[in-house]
């Protein structure tokens, strides 16, 4: 088995990945990145999605 | 006081390799002030998303698989998010994720890796065992700390263990309940929100699951 090229393939999906949810958060507008990383429900206040 | 192998000589020696007898070497550094660091030019360098001058690692793999690039400096201490260290390396009293970058490079396209530690320089020839590279990148960054003030990235090193990624995964969690919640708060009983509510829950017993065994 190839492990490095099993990681490498690895790496490159979740890059793409990461890609996809930078362009769909950036059209639904609401959902980011940023969004997700914050520290957002420690004080059990979500941010509110854009209607 | 051990004096502690600068990073600076560090790339004055690796400089020097790259005029000897290597023809393509990976370079791990610790991630220090530009005043501290030295001449980086003519090196590609690998490191998070977003600095100027620098390349993700995915880019710079693929020009290693054009063999467009030689000489690569891997800031292996920027390298934490759960998208680009994705290594879980199980030490004797605890666990981290590293990168799979130096792996890859060592191991499939065959560069020599020359990693930084305090007491000097050590050198893994290709296709070196992948037990002795993990070592060695865990005692880099272990080595980086006895570098003070002057190592930037200390504050970030946490994002690479296990613990700090399942609270993360949590709250994303969390924050993704409470954005199907609301997306559907005018039509509660829509058979579009189950759907997804019972995903989220699916995921949240599965974490539950593997963080038991």
């Amino acid at each position: 088995m190839d492990v490095s090229a099993i990681l490498e393939a690895g790496l490159k999906a979740n890059d793409a990945a990461s890609h996809a949810l930078t362009l769909v958060s950036n059209n639904l507008g609401h959902l980011s990145v940023a969004d997700f990383a914050s520290d957002c429900c420690g004080s059990n206040n979500y941010p509110t999605p854009q209607q | 006081m051990v004096e502690i192998f600068a990073p600076k000589q560090a790339l004055e020696a690796a400089s020097a390799m790259r005029c000897g007898h290597l023809r393509r070497l990976a370079l791990v550094l610790p991630t220090t002030p530009p005043a501290q660091e030295g001449d980086v030019e003519g090196w590609t360098l690998i490191d998070c998303n977003g600095h100027s001058g620098v390349s993700k690692a995915t880019e710079v793999l693929r020009r290693v698989g054009e063999q467009d690039v030689d000489w690569i400096i891997v800031r292996t201490d920027q390298l934490y998010q759960p998208t680009e260290a994705t290594v879980l390396i199980q030490l004797r009293d605890r666990s981290l994720f590293l990168s799979p970058v130096e792996f890859i490079l060592n191991d499939k396209y065959g560069y020599p890796l020359v990693i930084w530690t305090a007491a000097g320089l050590v050198t893994l020839p290709p296709e070196s065992p992948f037990k002795d590279i993990g070592l060695q990148l865990v005692q880099h960054l272990q080595d980086c700390s006895l570098l003070g003030a002057s190592w930037l990235e200390r504050d970030h090193q946490a994002l690479r263990t296990p613990e700090h990624r399942g609270k993360a995964r949590n709250r994303q969690l969390r924050f993704l309940r409470s954005s199907v919640a609301n997306a559907y708060r005018d039509a509660p009983t829509s058979p579009l929100a189950f759907p997804l509510l019972d995903r989220i829950t699916g995921i949240e017993a599965s974490q539950v699951d593997e963080s038991s065994r």
